[in-house]
């Protein structure tokens, strides 16, 4: 299907001048962008031609600059006095993130529920309003996507400043939706024309449509057995937590220095054994089928009960980095098979 | 077509030891997402044993699970192929299970594909490959675009192409005669071994920080890996708190060399650690080089491939050069 | 930018009271006295509490909020920061977050009669609530105390038992579960002494806390005398971290403990869709 609109006036931009735009970018921000290594990940950008925009999605999600893997929280030092407590300084220059995807960015207004709301947790929330989104929509999907599945349009920039579509030769810059999101663009405006072109827009198709609204909410209904039966293959690693970019457990832990210390916080999965695991040694979620049980309620529903959204974003990382190819849409699938019944 | 064969006599196999109760719990492979996503398989009635499949793509090593089964499960059956029956091999030996509990099937193996080497020579569309029939030298897959065949020795494991399996290991069942395949080319780890031993302390400790500079310490290696069955792993002890949970690179080359040196004497180089991981860090390097040494100080001996002789760490010789440990 | 939910007030221990082998009082003030005099609480809400270098962990409070000069928590020794608390002495320094989570449903319970259930330490929370209503007695109706502990020497706070019982409509009922050459009391389970006393369920309320099993069975018993789910108040702990309902830990169903508890009704326990409907 080929739904080309000939000779529609965009704004755009060549491959060659994105990086020149971006260039500029880097000359008054820090620049995140995705790099290839063994995997591909988010990174500072020193040198633009390191950029790499031949990927589908990274392999760790945004959440990982906002909410970073292991981030100090305040340090302690003990004098003759007492003991004084500096919280952290986060060394935050404003930054440009480029390169991030639709469901990414959804991703992150979710997270923006969870560190936000009545109590604030100041150490993600400063990054997030130092950070100008440029996203990337989706003309091809990876066999693992299914974003459409939670309202997420892969060709809109919904929580993003600024958003392009890769065109090949060139990209749309099809939204801007921000004040900050406009600055950028003038920063850029002798590399951005305005040209007659034809214009694709294909967005890549969900493979296996969900119908999530009958899962949210009846997931009680699920036997004890099914838990049990599903989660059998699991490792109960942490890959599918890690990847995942709307999932937030952390531990907090102290870390004794000379003459003083820091308190750090750092990922944690509530798939590991001893997540809920008490003092007294009792555990309320010690068998793998709770635990597997205790992620799917999690997501498909406290999460809509407390925020009203489902905390999936259809990224299918989960699906792609499972070391035993666990796969969430047949759990959920087999879900609703069982709600049913 | 022997494949075929030999799925649909897994299945019939497992079914009767289900019906006769000679098995509580069967463990094997079933298709995951996609023909060449399989996922391991728990069949606990004779229902169940349809799910199972047995392919080119059945790579786990299902060994793994046993320490979290055994508790509840009498007998277990499972189903391995040579390089995974070293762990059981290996399991028996460490007092986890008694060969007794175990219902063994043999699976023969002429090499199974690696997603990441086969994601290389056809593409990032692997739900295009449908099925799979083998000759000699190729894998014939499958695909809705027609047939595409693939040399071997492009897309095994690197493991397979120096496969050895225990030696005098009898299975209960056995789905065919075992082969030993041959390929062209050895495993080139033990030459990347070398390599690393050419280099220099600094050299060393700069490859390996960039490559741990990616890992994102999720515990997978550790996991999959059959030999990790500790009921609290040193890492996790909250109180005493031995390791910091703080994730930085050395934190993490520490975890790894724990980990391998852990492993000395017990790894069985079935590499699902590797595999696991999602950051593609070359875990096996670590294991082999460890292995290496292992056998050097303990009289050759090779994890997994004798059913006699002791284990290295675990036992104390008065001969020992070290008056204590 | 000095702001974060995570940073702790630094706080002097003023005065240690063992209470038993394990557990003991620690009363606390923080260093600043802005914060100090500012510091609001309400009787069954808890604090973070830091033991610099080893960690936090929540602690409820067992003082009332009458006086705000000072906090009492009593800490059972039983992991890495709390035994590094037992081992600070008074002058030893602290950090405090907090007050987090909910309260007893003290408005609740006005012109109501209330019975107060309690095993070893649970007694901590609900002293606290227990000070509160006898210093706002005009507001409440009978006070009864059933609280029971292993021996005699892991019972707690045994210094106020008798300044409850002086109060006119306050009863206090003590027992241990074995007898020991230094008790001349009761001798039971704490809940055999809640079945002879079988106070009605007409106007009143029952706050239960203790160890998981005595939970339980005292619920089942409130039950059968015709107790409504929704009169049995409990508080509930899991592992906590973070406190402020970002980190997850503490979640029980689609509850944190940390923010919609650690008081719960019974009703709303039983409403959680929780592992396996425990």
């Amino acid at each position: 299907m080929d739904n080309r609109e000939k000779g529609v006036e965009r704004k755009i931009i060549t491959r060659d001048d994105l990086s020149k735009w971006l260039e500029k970018i880097k000359g008054h921000f820090d620049l995140y962008a995705p790099v290839r290594s063994t995997v591909v990940n988010f990174g500072k950008i020193e040198r633009v031609d390191k950029i790499c925009l031949d990927f589908m999605n990274t392999f760790l999600p945004p959440k990982v600059l906002f909410f970073p893997q292991t981030e100090e929280l305040f340090s302690y030092a003990r004098d003759s006095e007492g003991i004084e407590v500096k919280r952290a300084e986060d060394l935050i220059k404003e930054r440009v993130l480029f390169g991030i995807r639709p469901c990414d960015a959804r991703a992150l207004s979710i997270l923006d529920m969870v560190f936000g709301g009545e109590i604030q947790d100041s150490h993600y929330i400063e990054k997030r309003r130092n950070t100008v989104l440029i996203g990337i929509g989706c003309t091809e999907s990876l066999n693992t996507c299914f974003c459409s599945t939670f309202g997420i349009d892969p060709l809109s920039g919904e929580g993003t400043d600024i958003f392009l579509i890769d065109n090949g030769g060139y990209f749309t810059i099809k939204e801007v939706n921000t004040q900050r999101g406009r600055s950028l663009i003038d920063l850029g405006n002798t590399f951005i024309k305005t040209e007659k072109v034809d214009h694709r827009e294909e967005a890549g198709s969900v493979t296996v449509p969900i119908n999530i609204a009958s899962i949210t909410g009846n997931m009680e209904k699920v036997q004890e057995d099914f838990w049990n039966n599903t989660s059998d293959p699991c490792l109960s690693c942490g890959i599918c937590t890690y990847v995942c970019p709307t999932c937030h457990c952390f531990d907090v832990e102290d870390e004794e220095k000379k003459n003083g210390g820091v308190r750090f916080r750092t990922w944690d999965f509530c798939m590991s054994k001893d997540f809920a695991r008490m003092a007294s040694g009792e555990n309320p979620r010690i068998s793998k089928g709770e635990r597997y049980r205790h992620r799917y309620f999690h997501k498909f529903d406290y999460f809509p009960k407390k925020y009203a959204v489902v905390g999936c974003v259809g990224c299918g990382r989960c699906i792609s980095y499972c070391p035993v190819n666990m796969d969430i849409r047949k759990v959920l699938e087999r879900i609703r098979e069982n709600i049913q019944k | 077509m022997i494949k075929v064969m030999l799925q649909k006599k897994l299945q019939d196999r497992v079914k009767e030891l289900l019906q006769n109760g000679t098995v509580s719990l069967f463990i094997g492979y079933e298709q995951g997402p996609g023909f060449v996503y399989v996922s391991p398989c728990f069949v606990r009635d004779e229902s169940g044993a349809e799910r199972l499949v047995l392919n080119q793509f059945c790579s786990n090593n299902l060994a793994g699970y046993i320490h979290e089964y055994n508790a509840y499960n009498r007998r277990i059956g499972i189903c391995v192929k040579g390089c995974d029956a070293r762990a059981l091999v290996e399991l028996v030996k460490q007092n986890q299970i008694t060969r007794e509990d175990l219902f063994v099937v043999g699976v023969p193996c002429t090499g199974r594909i690696d997603i990441s080497k086969l994601r290389e020579e056809y593409g990032p569309k692997l739900e295009e490959i449908k099925g799979i029939s083998e000759t000699e030298r190729s894998f014939l897959l499958e695909t809705v675009r027609g047939t595409k065949e693939i040399y071997k020795e492009k897309i095994v494991f690197d493991k397979c192409l120096s496969c050895t399996h225990p030696e005098g290991f009898e299975y209960d069942i056995l789905l065919d005669e075992l082969k030993i395949p041959e390929f062209g080319s050895a495993d080139p780890v033990q030459k990347r071994v070398e390599e690393m031993e050419s280099l220099s302390t600094a050299e060393k400790n700069e490859v390996w920080c960039s490559y741990l500079s990616q890992c994102i310490l999720c515990r997978a290696c550790q996991k999959a890996c059959y030999a990790c069955y500790c009921p609290e792993c040193i890492f996790d002890k909250a109180y005493p708190r031995w390791f910091s949970k703080i994730s930085t690179t050395a934190q993490k080359r520490l975890y790894h060399l724990i980990r391998a040196y852990h492993l000395a004497g017990r790894c069985v180089d079935c590499g699902e650690c590797e595999r696991a991981c999602p950051a593609g860090i070359p875990l096996r390097l670590l294991n082999k080089k460890i292995e290496k040494e292992t056998k050097k100080l303990f009289n050759n001996r090779e994890a997994g491939i004798n059913q006699e002789g002791v284990l290295p760490l675990n036992t104390f010789d008065i001969d020992d050069p070290d008056f204590f440990l | 930018m000095n702001n974060s939910i995570y940073l702790p007030h630094i706080a002097t221990i003023k005065n240690v009271v063992e209470e038993t082998f394990d557990t003991s009082t620690f009363t606390v003030a923080f260093d600043n006295k802005n914060i100090q005099s500012s510091f609001s609480y309400l009787p069954g809400q808890f604090v973070e509490v830091t033991v610099f270098g080893k960690g936090e962990c929540p602690i409820s409070i067992t003082s009332t909020p009458v006086k705000n000069e000072y906090l009492e928590l009593c800490v059972r020794s039983s992991g890495k920061v709390t035994d590094a608390l037992h081992d600070l002495d008074v002058g030893g320094k602290i950090g405090i977050r907090g007050p987090y989570g909910n309260s007893f449903p003290l408005e609740e319970v006005r012109g109501k009669d209330i019975i107060l259930i309690s095993g070893g330490i649970g007694l901590a929370p609900l002293r606290s609530l227990l000070n509160y209503f006898l210093y706002n007695e005009d507001r409440y109706g009978k006070i009864e105390l059933f609280y029971g502990a292993k021996t005699s020497q892991d019972l707690c706070f045994r210094r106020e038992y008798d300044l409850w019982g002086a109060h006119e409509n306050t009863a206090v009922h003590i027992t241990v579960d074995k007898a020991t050459e230094q008790w001349n009391g009761r001798v039971g389970f704490v809940t055999e002494l809640l079945k002879e006393a079988a106070p009605s369920p007409r106007n009143r309320f029952a706050f239960v806390c203790g160890p998981p099993i005595m939970i339980k069975i005292t619920a089942k018993i409130l039950a059968e005398m015709g107790y409504e789910d929704s009169r049995i108040i409990t508080t509930l702990e899991r592992k906590m971290k973070c406190g402020v309902g970002k980190c997850m830990r503490c979640s029980i169903g689609e509850k944190l403990v940390c923010q919609d508890g650690p008081v719960f009704s019974l009703r709303e326990l039983n409403e959680i869709t929780d592992e396996f409907s425990r």
